[in-house]
């Protein structure tokens, strides 16, 4: 039993690394060109729905686990369990909600670069268009 | 007991429905205007005493000697409606074995929603009273640690929700977040005698990585009539405070909750809640919780002791007059069964003291209550 979660953590990890690192990218129409951590934590926990020039942000995010729990994790510490409480005490006070999920990528990329205001993030080398501009790196 | 296992049936039933429907939280379709969230709390409690418990909705939760019961139960969803980039409609609702277990619907909020930017929300209709985390969020266990809420129904001075229009404003500066709250509306109290004439509430949320404070501050005007019908005051007013705060460091996560009213009739109700937790890892979380709540009744001149009888010949209660003491000592665990399912445990010794009643004397009561949940969101 023991070998077997070796092996699936192996896996795992492997195939984050094998995608790369996660960034956070806008159109490349948008007048953003960069963003802090804290500032990308405030649009994706929707503490906040504009951007720092003032223009309405729109988050968006792929309808995948492993590349969410991996994003939140890294910009707020939280887990799953600890993200769906949160999200699930501001949907139900109507305070907020979390991103609107995209099922797959090519959907994704097209939201993104399409509207200037939408704002997403993907593993880096699944980036193969220009039209797609990084904000922000995981350090 | 048919009515009991019926609700049981519908409960389990609704479980296994709604934690197989792929929406909810983290399923919205993409392309749809419509969403849908919902959640549960199937809670079986023991009583080893005649008890009252802290209630998931507004219905008072009596367990007798003995007792085992899922009667605390819950079921809610929250139905949205977005028009556009800043116009939503939300109703959102919860179902729920009332005293004589028979289930019923309550419509908990009812609301349309605009975005007038610069991250200002203006919503209109009814709300949940925005007083404290336990008032707004009663019903949906799973953003609790612990098994039960822990303010009473009647935490913010007996009112349950109110009609009005409520101005949200979130502000941010590096790490630090504020998020103020103007509601201003007419609420809806517990009590036929009280009439709300309005009320207005300011609330003041902070926070900062792993932690928050938020303060309430609430004025309420209402007229009283006593049980023999004879208008005692046309302009009550009722003052109420409130301050909670959660602090996580390191493994430990410490809540702290005070609220403080004050009106002519009730001059004194204040409300004290502890709790420490420690996550042991990103699954269980044991902590221990402890609550206090002093209320003194005064009572209003000409109200009379000897209430006439309610329509169905039962007689009405005499106005109380005096002290009520509660206390809840609490040790519990919260276990992620999964991101969206937790399972909880808790034990906890409640006593009270009521001297209001003259006529039965000082009424003592103390027993334990052992509780198994399990809640989620779907």
């Amino acid at each position: 039993m023991k070998l077997i979660f070796i092996v699936l953590f192996v896996l795992v990890t492997q195939q984050s690394y094998a995608n790369g690192r996660i960034v956070v990218v806008v159109s490349d129409q948008s007048g953003i060109e960069s963003l802090d951590n804290q500032q990308v934590a405030n649009i994706f926990l929707a503490r906040t729905k504009i951007f720092p020039n003032g223009n309405h942000a729109i988050p968006v995010e792929l309808n995948d686990n492993n590349i969410r729990s991996l994003f939140y994790q890294g910009i707020s510490g939280k887990t799953p369990s600890q993200l769906n409480a949160y999200w699930t005490t501001l949907v139900f006070t109507g305070k907020g909600k979390p991103p609107k999920r995209i099922s797959d990528n090519e959907k994704l990329y097209n939201q993104l670069i399409e509207n200037p205001d939408t704002i997403g993030y993907i593993f880096e080398n699944q980036i193969h268009d220009k039209k797609l501009k990084v904000v922000y790196r995981f350090p | 007991m048919q009515k009991n296992k019926i609700t049981i049936f519908i409960y389990l039933l609704g479980f296994f429905i709604l934690s197989n429907a792929r929406i909810g939280v983290s399923h919205a379709d993409e392309n749809s205007k419509w969403n849908f969230n919902g959640y549960y709390t199937v809670d079986l409690t023991y009583a080893d005493d005649d008890l009252v418990l802290v209630s998931n909705s507004k219905e008072q939760r009596s367990y007798k000697d003995g007792e085992l019961s899922l009667i605390n139960s819950i079921f809610g969803g929250q139905l949205e409606y977005s028009f556009n980039d800043k116009i939503s409609a939300f109703v959102q609702g919860s179902l729920y074995a009332d005293r004589n277990e028979s289930i019923k619907f309550n419509l908990d909020w009812a609301y349309l929603s605009y975005d007038l930017g610069h991250d200002l929300n203006m919503r209109a209709g009814r709300f949940q009273i925005p007083f404290l985390s336990g008032t707004e969020l009663r019903r949906v266990g799973f953003t609790r640690l612990w098994a039960r809420p822990l303010i009473p129904g009647n935490g913010a001075s007996g009112n349950e929700y109110h009609n009005g229009i409520e101005f949200v404003k979130h502000y941010n500066k590096g790490v630090n977040n504020w998020e103020f709250q103007l509601a201003l509306g007419q609420a809806k109290h517990e009590l036929e005698d009280v009439g709300n004439k309005g009320i207005q509430l300011f609330s003041t949320k902070y926070q900062r990585e792993n932690f928050w404070i938020r303060s309430a501050l609430m004025y309420s005007e209402f007229s009283l009539t006593s049980p023999l019908g004879v208008r005692l005051t046309d302009s009550g007013h009722a003052f109420l405070g409130s301050l909670e705060s959660e602090w996580q460091f390191d493994k430990f996560q410490l809540n702290l909750g005070y609220s403080d009213t004050q009106t002519v009739y009730v001059p004194e109700d204040k409300m004290l809640y502890a709790s420490l937790a420690y996550h042991i890892n990103d699954k269980v979380t044991p902590y221990l919780v402890g609550v206090r709540r002093n209320q003194h009744f005064e009572l209003f001149p000409n109200s009379g002791t000897s209430p006439p009888a309610n329509g169905d010949g039962t007689p009405r209660p005499i106005p109380p007059q005096g002290d009520k003491d509660g206390y809840i000592l609490g040790i519990g665990t919260r276990i992620e069964l999964s991101p969206k399912t937790t399972l909880k445990f808790q034990l906890e010794n409640i006593r009270d003291k009521d001297t209001t009643r003259v006529q039965n004397g000082i009424m003592r009561s103390d027993g334990n209550a052992f509780s198994i949940m399990l809640e989620g969101i779907f």
